[in-house]
């Protein structure tokens, strides 16, 4: 089956195609260079004018395992006021801050999303994810497994253990769990709140264990280098939320001696306590070590102002803020020696000092940040926003105008706090291409996706080219998944079922006899009960693939 | 038959989904072994007992085909206006396929538990609470106090594998750990550690113990009036408050089933007050044990497919979520709904619901009698005998593998709803 979206402007900054006029091929699900000597041309599909892009990739966002679940059990107002019907080819579902999993496949796929990621997935919750993520339709999927605050890891690195040995435990989590990455949430925080400890800054000792979160933070980074898995650490640092966390954060950043570490939802962690109100931005401050540190890469973690729900690895804060949740309610689970967990519901107001503040920080370090390579768009969905708020995200990027409009509304004395009425700069639009699409699928270490050269996954998006960006990213034309033409306009026109993406570092079959031991003498499962076969993935995922991604990575620690 | 032995078996037929069994399946059917507990023995005995050349299908009580079954009851589904799915005593993936067929048929679903289960959730949806799971139980727990009383008769194994541990990493060992009963006083042996310590009893009678959680909320938060009148034992129970106070990990463990009074969401309510209190200085946290009968599994399908636990309608396209109005028997009492599709795949005997004057689809476990007034009957796999699948254990955390160890050549679940669909909608092209 051969197609051809014929004279549209190419966005592929992969290869450096910026608007350039030019015909694009798929056969049988991928991207060729063009039909084989007298191949017929199945479908020729006339794009000119139009922008063309690969599908994109929502590097971090929760949609799937035990959180998202505990927020949809606990708000079925959120249900009942964004109800969606069965229609055409689309099941039923519900929801705007934690929709159900059908609707956010479609929701994705309308939008042009074609891969997402859960970034905090327990592994001893793992199969909960792989479960809720089989049942996300037409995107691919893959999740970070977290550890940090596991009682295992920590056991080890209190009895001063090799790093080959963490990085045999590392390497065999991500096997067992079925993962793409590695992420770490309050190092060691998570597991020290279970003893009572409120706070832990990155050199203060966990009161169990006696060690730091930047040791953690370290050892975690060092064995996914060694172990070449293609994705940074994924870090969600200490201190979330707290005025002044900016120092926490740069001293992370620090902290991991070169080794490349990915921060999440910075903006969270990019806070100063200047002012009347000790509450201030300290996005300047976070954005010039970025760009100063090549090591490092971050997602912002945008707020936008409406209702939504925290749903958070971090117990720790969770608790913290649980009195701040709007509607009233919480929960906070302390989980399997493994990890926890805290959902809050929370409305982000525009006339409230510290919500505006937090909006305008993240924006601020979008746009100070100068390679869009290293910085990614998300809202930490449903963290800071749901994820269907990307178009109007990317419109406050691309147009100062707006931008300044939007600012004007907010709490006056939070925009009079904030420099983002003075940053001239605007997103162009190979600059969103790097951001949601080139630059997730190189840090994610995926091959065939993020770009439309030759050999690539055939998931395009064709926009119509709107004045209004958020018009324009809202409902593309035509979204294509493995050549698959998935929705139109907005519309769902065929329901295809994602891959999942890992990676399989290589790990001594020696730890799995120390960690068989300690689950029968510690744990209430057994091992060969925890870990999740190939066979069980593919049969989780309706008919959607396995896809195995190399361990590689280049270069050495900077 | 050579008889095949499968290792490290997680059982399904309460939600401690224990996971070291070994299971033996022969010509007779599967046998538990390992360390399984009474009930698991009994309900292997009962539910994986060989079927032979005994019917597996029944069309208005008289031996069938599948086949002839499942066309009769795609039949009856296609011409129901009002379908309810009700019991959904299955596991993630019974409850995957059923509810394609569910969305299709605009049909309402509910759970033989729900009733039990909306105590702790009208908790959930209106204050939220702090809770825990089983291996932050056997490890970090030095104070386990026990609200009900019955939690051993409903998970045998709890003390075993959470309490009386012998090595826990942080908490006290068995000999030092401190339990505490609060309800009606039972004797059950296994609340008893392996040396002999038993469990401190604060003997609270069933009917009262509503007040009793409401007191142990007004001791956390120290907000009793001075000099309350009360019969119960008043100073026991404050003695326990600050017991709680002190211990480094408290765990407050109740089963919603045992909770069973009018309005009991208001005893979770002040439980979890309770626990959130204690939370200002120290750690505290809930157990709320369930996911018996497939529930939790159940559940979670339904949730994040949905957006809503149990109860809700289809009917109008999308879910409408009545915990109250959406009950079987209320339904079913006022003739709100012109069928019945009940599945029952773990317990041969759950009772249906009395009351009913509508057709009835009943996939049911082996084990279950042969009902005369059923449309259509057919025995099913039971996951975790010979259907794989999926449970989600007491603390909605763990999911276990459930493995098929014998072939009886009984339809799953899933796989029934999915002929069940591809039926209506041939019907309908």
């Amino acid at each position: 089956m051969l197609k051809r979206l014929r004279g549209g402007r190419i966005f592929d900054p992969t290869r450096g195609l910026e608007g350039a006029v030019a015909d694009l091929w798929m056969r049988d699900g991928w991207i060729v260079d063009g039909p084989r000597d007298g191949e017929r041309v199945d479908e020729d599909i006339d794009v000119s004018g139009r922008i063309v892009m690969a599908g994109a990739i929502d590097m971090h966002t929760h949609i799937g395992g035990g959180k998202v679940n505990i927020a949809r059990n606990m708000l079925p107002e959120d249900h009942r006021s964004d109800p969606v019907h069965r229609h055409g080819l689309c099941r039923s579902g519900a929801g705007h801050a934690a929709p159900t999993t059908l609707t956010t496949g479609y929701r994705y796929a309308a939008m042009g999303y074609t891969a997402c990621f859960e970034p905090a997935m327990l592994p001893v919750n793992a199969r909960q994810a792989h479960l809720e993520m089989g049942d996300t339709p037409i995107v691919d999927k893959g999740a970070y497994a977290m550890l940090g605050s596991d009682d295992f890891l920590l056991r080890m690195l209190r009895a001063g253990v090799d790093q080959q040995r963490v990085n045999d435990y590392v390497a065999w989590t991500i096997g067992a769990s079925q993962a793409l990455g590695l992420k770490v949430v309050n190092p060691g925080g998570i597991s020290d709140f279970k003893f009572n400890r409120r706070q832990l800054d990155l050199d203060e000792t966990h009161s169990h264990y006696g060690v730091t979160p930047r040791q953690i933070v370290h050892t975690l980074a060092r064995a996914l280098h060694e172990l070449k898995v293609p994705h940074p650490l994924h870090i969600h640092a200490s201190n979330l939320g707290v005025p002044g966390n900016f120092q926490t954060t740069l001293d992370t950043m620090v902290g991991s001696e070169g080794y490349p570490i990915h921060l999440t939802h910075i903006q969270f962690h990019s806070y100063g306590t200047e002012g009347d109100r000790k509450f201030s931005s300290a996005a300047a401050q976070i954005a010039e070590a970025i760009n100063r540190q090549p090591h490092v890469s971050a997602d912002v973690g945008q707020i936008m102002f409406g209702q939504t729900v925290t749903c958070s690895g971090d117990s720790m804060v969770q608790h913290r803020n649980s009195g701040f949740g709007s509607p009233r309610k919480s929960v906070v689970m302390d989980i399997e020696c493994d990890a926890g967990c805290g959902v809050v519901p929370f409305r982000y107001r525009d006339q409230n000092f510290v919500n505006a503040l937090q909006w305008a920080i993240g924006l601020e370090i979008f746009l100070l940040v100068d390679d869009p390579w290293r910085i990614f768009l998300t809202t930490d969905h449903p963290n800071g926003a749901p994820f269907t708020s990307y178009p109007h995200l990317i419109r406050l990027l691309m147009d100062k105008t707006f931008r300044r409009e939007a600012l004007a509304r907010i709490n006056p004395e939070a925009a009079a706090m904030s420099n983002l009425g003075a940053i001239e700069r605007e997103y162009s639009l190979n600059e969103i291409a790097i951001m949601t699409r080139a630059a997730p699928a190189r840090i994610l270490g995926l091959k065939d996706c993020g770009h439309l050269a030759p050999g690539a996954r055939a998931d395009v998006v064709v926009y119509r080219d709107d004045p209004d960006p958020e018009v324009m990213f809202t409902a593309p034309q035509f979204v294509f998944k493995n050549g698959t033409l998935v929705a139109r306009d907005g519309e769902i026109t065929a329901v295809t079922w994602g891959d999942v993406h890992v990676v399989k570092p290589e790990w001594d079959a020696g730890i799995e006899k120390s960690l068989a031991d300690y689950f029968s003498r510690h744990l209430t499962q057994r091992l060969g009960n925890f870990r999740i076969a190939d066979d069980e993935v593919r049969a989780l995922a309706n008919g959607g693939g396995l896809r195995v991604h190399a361990c590689q990575r280049d270069g050495r620690p900077t | 038959m050579i008889p095949a032995t499968h290792e490290e078996c997680a059982c399904p037929f309460c939600g401690l989904a224990c996971d070291d069994l070994t299971l033996t399946a022969d010509a007779g059917g599967i046998t538990a072994g390992g360390g399984a507990c009474e009930r698991a023995r009994r309900s292997y005995a009962q539910v994986g007992a060989a079927v032979g050349s005994a019917p597996r299908a029944w069309i208005g009580g008289q031996p069938a085909t599948l086949e002839a079954a499942l066309d009769h009851a795609a039949g009856l589904l296609g011409s129901a206006h009002a379908p309810l799915f009700g019991g959904l005593a299955t596991d993630v993936l019974g409850m995957r396929g059923l509810m394609d067929l569910a969305d299709h048929c605009g049909a309402v679903l509910d759970h033989m538990n729900a009733e039990a289960k909306l105590r702790n959730l009208r908790c959930v949806q209106d204050q939220g609470w702090i809770t825990t799971t089983l291996s932050e139980v056997r490890n970090h727990a030095d104070l386990v106090v026990c609200f009900g009383g019955a939690i051993v008769d409903r998970f045998p194994r709890f003390f075993e594998r959470c309490v009386w541990v012998a090595e826990p990493m942080f908490a006290p060992a068995a000999g030092a750990r401190q339990v505490v009963c609060i309800g009606p006083r039972s004797e059950h042996a296994a609340a008893v550690s392996p040396a002999g310590c038993a469990p401190e009893w604060i003997e609270i009678p069933q009917h009262r113990l509503a007040e009793a959680a409401a007191l142990l909320r007004g001791l956390a938060a120290r907000s009793l009036p001075a000099g309350l009148a009360t019969d119960l034992p008043l100073d026991a129970l404050t003695a326990l408050v600050e017991r709680l106070r002190v211990a480094r990990y408290g765990v407050l463990a109740w089963a919603a089933p045992d909770l069973d009074w009018p309005q009991a969401d208001l005893t979770v309510q002040a439980l979890a007050s309770t626990i959130t209190t204690l939370n200002a200085t120290t750690r505290c946290a809930g157990l709320p044990l369930g996911g018996s009968d497939g529930d939790f599994s159940a559940d979670a399908v339904l949730l994040w497919q949905t957006g809503y636990p149990f109860r809700i309608s289809l009917a109008s396209g999308t879910g409408r979520y009545d915990p109250v109005g959406l009950a079987t028997e209320r339904l079913l009492r006022q003739r709100d709904v012109d069928l019945l599709l009940w599945v029952s795949c773990f317990d041969p005997a759950r009772s249906l619901p009395a009351e009913r004057d509508c057709p009835l689809v009943a996939l049911t476990c082996i084990g279950t009698p042969v009902l005369a007034d059923a449309a259509v009957q057919i025995m099913v796999a039971t996951p975790g005998i010979d259907a794989a699948g999926y449970l989600f254990r007491a603390d909605k955390v763990v999911t276990l593998p459930l493995r098929a160890s014998i072939d009886r050549q009984l339809p799953a679940v899933g796989d029934l709803a999915r002929r069940l669909l591809a039926g209506l909608k041939e019907a309908t092209c």
